[in-house]
């Protein structure tokens, strides 16, 4: 395969399915694995670009969850039977604050709990992090659908400039900490907000300016018909995803209506995003390519998710290893395979380029 | 901006742990309509407290019911413990364990054998927990591991399937509610902490101390059956004390034991002793493959360290280009 970058909405959409099946497990050793796979294709198949270091930060806040999920389980967690490791002194708090309990004994079931917990939202965490370190946010901008486009041209431009900005405000620390003026603190932050502001606006002019010269903006003449049928589309498939959603998510509600709504609303905004696409005349500069590859990356991550879910539904064991009485939690078999099968776009991907 | 960066990140990292800490806590109450609660009346005069175990009448679930359908246990807890010290004092005192999602209570005596709080249909199958008063019994507002039991004398315990009528249908087998109390209390024997261990363990395993009596009385009997009522003052009762809970603790003596087997037999309404040893059998039953999860566990370990290598191989392969 010769070397390219992988479409972008391939791996988020394998990140975001990796994420989907952590959500469906409190294994240790299963979400141990998905952050395991995530991270052996990140390492495979990231470039040495600017967004591809932000694995390392979102697995920080990972730990930093974990830690935070496990001293908050300790401070405020209810107080319940088990093997004490600690035992803190405590506070009852009056009736109205009932639902909250601060300090008492600390168990080892509850510690447990606390730690599959914050696991699972780590692991989370670094399924979003891979997909942001392996996927350039330019090129997928580029993919959004036609009637987004102005927006997506807006955080284009937002994303470019905010590095900018940053460089903008060291130099102006700099010229101010050799001229002798409050460089830090409250008083450094007054001179330096003016200065900044100002390159800022001045750059936005200039680029207002040179994308007018080029054409942006530029609309084409919609008949008032399709103005409107895009109109009613979007308001009508929003209302039914609405409907579609309550009856799906709230007990009490009918539920027949549920998919069908949700497949409708779908099929509704889809058409209104089309509809409205006509209006934005502007075609595309090297479109990324959605081949076998692609298809590949997304359907390992639905396989993943997939795996699992079929696991609960089978009622296949070790999904959720019980913290009270504690069991020793194990790798159960077909989710663990769906997991692996994850890993394929470590080695069935062409090799990444700038 | 690094900093700024920083502090949006901890800030988003609060909240996601903050979710996770509370979410529990919302489950652990289900939404269900509570008849309004009344003051508390009883002068806190004994820490006697009455829990009432009713194993319902719902069809098709997991695991073995015993052939009694309700216990009631009379225990001892230190003033301003919660409901899930008395569950646990009771449990401890029958021989049973429990099983918890958090501080929800998911099994009780082994029952249901598996599973938390299962959807059935748009309801859940639960141990729904209730206070009894005044002849009445309240579903209870809170969790067990937040209500407190110092002033509702009889904790009721009951596993439902969660219809959403809330009516004698769904409540614990109320005949323990007719007596309202434990029998008065009788003299107790304080056994310095230092003299004894402690008779009551609690958690898995627990019960290294006196053994609960076999009831004398028939299975079937109910504590508020008339015969068993006069029957009450001549046989044995158990009372256990429970250790402080940590809230409560200081100052106390550490154990407290009252066995008084000249009184009250209906009270310690325990099962037969085929009855717990069936009950035993259910509980010790699940831990038996104890050796096939280490097995598990340890194949799991090997499966993730290969990927972690195949990891590191790839990003030493990588490195130089």
């Amino acid at each position: 395969m010769n070397p390219r970058g992988l479409h972008p909405g391939a791996w988020w959409l394998w990140a975001i399915a990796l994420a989907a099946a952590a959500l469906r497990t409190k294994n240790p050793l299963l979400l141990g694995l998905i952050g395991l796979v995530a991270w052996v294709v990140v390492v495979s198949r990231r470039v040495d670009a600017p967004w591809s270091r932000s694995f390392g930060s979102f697995l920080r806040l990972g730990v930093f969850v974990v830690v935070l999920r496990v001293v908050f389980q300790i401070v405020f967690a209810q107080r319940i039977p088990g093997r004490t490791i600690l035992d803190l002194p405590s506070i009852d708090l009056p009736a109205w604050l009932s639902g909250v309990t601060i300090g008492g004994p600390f168990t080892a079931e509850s510690f447990l709990e606390a730690l599959y917990a914050g696991l699972q939202l780590a692991v989370m965490l670094v399924c979003i992090g891979a997909a942001n370190s392996l996927a350039s946010p330019y090129r997928l901008l580029r993919c959004l659908p036609t009637v987004l486009y102005e927006a997506g041209v807006a955080v284009t431009v937002a994303l470019a400039f905010a590095p900018s900005a940053s460089t903008a405000a060291a130099q102006i620390q700099d010229a101010r900490r050799l001229r002798g003026r409050p460089h830090r603190g409250l008083a450094g932050l007054r001179g330096l907000a003016v200065p900044v502001l100002e390159g800022a606006l001045e750059r936005s002019i200039h680029l207002a300016a040179s994308m007018d010269s080029r054409g942006y903006g530029r609309r084409v003449d919609v008949p008032v018909f399709r103005r409107r049928l895009t109109s009613l589309s979007l308001a009508v498939g929003m209302l039914a995803v609405l409907i579609g959603l309550y009856s799906l998510l709230a007990a009490g509600a009918p539920s027949f209506i549920g998919v069908p709504a949700l497949l409708l609303g779908g099929a509704a905004l889809c058409g209104s995003l089309i509809l409205g696409g006509a209006r934005a005349d502007r075609t595309r500069y090297r479109p990324d390519p959605w081949r076998f590859p692609e298809t590949l990356t997304a359907l390992c991550g639905v396989a993943a998710v997939a795996g699992l879910v079929a696991a609960g539904r089978w009622g296949i064991g070790g999904l959720a290893p019980g913290t009270n009485p504690i069991e020793v939690p194990t790798l159960p078999l077909l989710p663990a395979a769906a997991v692996l099968l994850a890993l394929l776009p470590a080695v069935c991907t062409p090799e990444p380029t700038l | 901006m690094r900093r700024a960066g920083r502090a949006v990140g901890a800030a988003v990292a609060l909240l996601i742990a903050l979710a996770g800490t509370f979410a529990p806590a919302a489950l652990a109450a289900p939404t269900r309509p509570t008849a309004p609660q009344q003051a508390c009346t009883y002068p806190a005069v004994t820490n006697q407290v009455l829990v009432v175990i009713d194993f319902g009448d719902v069809e098709g679930v997991d695991g073995t019911r015993p052939a009694q359908r309700s216990t009631t246990v009379c225990v001892v807890i230190p003033p301003g413990s919660r409901g899930m010290t008395a569950l646990m004092a009771a449990l401890d005192q029958l021989g049973w364990t429990a099983r918890f999602e958090g501080s929800m209570v998911c099994a009780i005596g082994g029952y249901p054998a598996e599973g938390c709080a299962v959807p059935s249909g748009e309801n859940f199958l639960y141990w729904s927990y209730w206070h009894g008063q005044g002849g009445t019994w309240t579903y209870s507002g809170t969790g067990a591991a937040m209500s407190g039991a110092k002033c509702f004398q009889v904790e009721g315990w009951r596993f439902i399937d969660g219809a959403p009528q809330v009516g004698a249908n769904e409540w614990p087998d109320g005949s323990a509610l007719a007596t309202g109390m434990c029998p008065p209390a009788a003299p107790a024997t304080t056994v310095p902490p230092t003299a004894a261990p402690s008779p009551t363990t609690r958690g898995p395993g627990g019960g290294a101390g006196p053994k609960p009596q076999s009831p004398p009385s028939v299975p079937g009997t109910r504590p508020g059956d008339a015969s068993a009522a006069d029957s009450a003052s001549s046989v044995g009762a158990t009372t256990t004390t429970v250790a402080p809970d940590a809230d409560t603790a200081s100052g106390r003596p550490a154990t407290t034991t009252t066995l008084d087997r000249s009184k009250v037999g209906a009270w310690a309404d325990v099962q037969s002793p085929e009855q717990r040893r069936e009950a035993v059998a259910i509980e010790t039953s699940d831990g038996s493959s104890s050796a096939g999860k280490w097995l598990g566990a340890g194949a799991g370990a090997v499966v993730l360290g290969s990927v972690a290598a195949v990891g590191i191989a790839q990003a030493r392969r990588r490195r130089p280009a």
